[in-house]
């Protein structure tokens, strides 16, 4: 494992990609965070279990830059999510999965990480921790 | 945000609500721990969201100050919105059954909006504990920060009081969310000035169990959290939030 392989932290976060903007809540924080344009799609890669190397890959394709001009661009964005505990040190299983990059329509810029603070006290409590499985439960509309 | 907006409190008279969906495994101890109160409520108000189990029954049978409200399943939102309908006390408190208020809860939270006019609610820290069944998530999350013994932020409905003037000003819960529901409504509460203090005692303990309700679609819960702080970033950037 090199010293970038990182994953996304499988305990302490809940995450997704929405309206082309990633959102992420730092659920032992309450901090939260977006990244949008070439960050969202930088996410939506790692999230979907890519390594760097394969982040860097889709987002080239995605906004038809070089893959070594990507890469080197996110080696700060990658820190910066270090830094917030949103990824942690691991290497990806190999399984990633597909990504649909399409769609937000923002030209390539440098990957940026904006945080929040704002309602770090109002998210400390009830948003779930991650990991906890699936337990059924009945909807109202199948109440008999 | 001015301070002596609110009425002045005197002798404030409490109504608790319970929304109840299930609720019979945890409804005595829940009861149990409201009339134990050191500033026990007036009035308890047992909502049934349509329970299929001894539910009604076990309120029913409690009597005074228990009252029994009973509508078709409607959600959380809906439940608790309907307790705060029918209250008529000057402060009102949520409980969830399986969540449990130490015997002190109401007296501190009392003695600070009588003390504080400007506050229109406030909130303690709440701490979470696991029920025996779940001593291997307890170990996996032995370390988290929300399993601190101080507790965490307790910006949910049963952690709060409030006076109901307050609660109308904000308005109700958002019956189109089951699961961030409160803090979709403490936000709005700070959108519009009203100010709800948090309170640096634990006064409540939330249990883990099998049928907490985030714990049953943890993916569906996570989702609406992830909507409600996107609202929040799209407002920010309009220049509304």
């Amino acid at each position: 494992m090199t010293d970038d392989a990182v994953v996304v932290n499988p305990t302490d976060i809940s995450a997704k990609v929405l309206d082309g903007e990633a959102v992420i809540i730092n659920l032992s924080t309450g901090v939260y965070f977006s990244s949008t344009g070439t960050g969202a799609v930088a996410w939506a890669l790692l999230q979907a279990g890519h390594d760097r190397a394969g982040v860097a890959q889709g987002v080239a394709e995605r906004f038809g830059v070089p893959a070594d001009q990507v890469d080197a661009d996110l080696g700060p964005f990658l820190a910066d999510l270090r830094s917030h505990d949103l990824v942690v040190a691991g290497t990806p299983d190999g399984t990633a999965g597909e990504v649909d990059l399409g769609g937000n329509g923002a030209g390539y810029s440098p990957p940026v990480l904006e945080v929040y603070t704002d309602m770090s006290d109002l998210l400390a409590l009830d948003p779930p921790m991650p990991g906890l499985a699936d337990i059924p439960w009945r909807d109202p509309d199948t109440t008999p | 945000m001015a301070g002596s907006r609110h009425h002045p409190l005197t002798a404030p008279t409490v109504t608790c609500v319970v929304p109840a969906f299930d609720a019979g495994e945890h409804l005595r101890g829940a009861l149990e721990c409201i009339v134990a109160q050191t500033h026990p409520p007036t009035e308890v108000l047992v909502v049934d969201d349509g329970s299929a189990d001894d539910t009604v029954a076990i309120a029913r049978a409690w009597g005074e100050p228990v009252r029994v409200i009973e509508q078709p399943t409607s959600g959380p939102a809906a439940t608790r919105n309907r307790g705060a309908t029918e209250a008529t006390g000057d402060l009102l408190a949520f409980l969830d059954p399986d969540d449990r208020w130490l015997p002190h809860k109401l007296e501190v939270q009392v003695a600070h909006l009588t003390a504080e006019p400007g506050a229109g609610g406030c909130v303690a820290r709440v701490r979470q504990v696991w029920d025996e069944a779940f001593s291997e998530e307890a170990a996996h999350y032995a370390d988290h920060a929300r399993m601190a013994d101080d507790g965490v932020p307790g910006y949910a409905t049963t952690s709060l009081l409030v006076r109901r003037e307050a609660w109308a000003e904000v308005g109700p819960l958002d019956t189109e969310r089951w699961y961030s529901d409160a803090t979709e409504w403490f936000v709005r509460a700070r959108d519009r000035g009203v100010r709800i203090d948090l309170l640096d005692d634990v006064l409540v303990l939330h249990r883990l169990h099998g049928h907490n309700l985030t714990r049953r679609r943890p993916a569906e819960s996570a989702d609406e959290f992830l909507h409600l702080v996107h609202d929040r970033l799209r407002a920010r950037r309009a220049g509304d939030g």
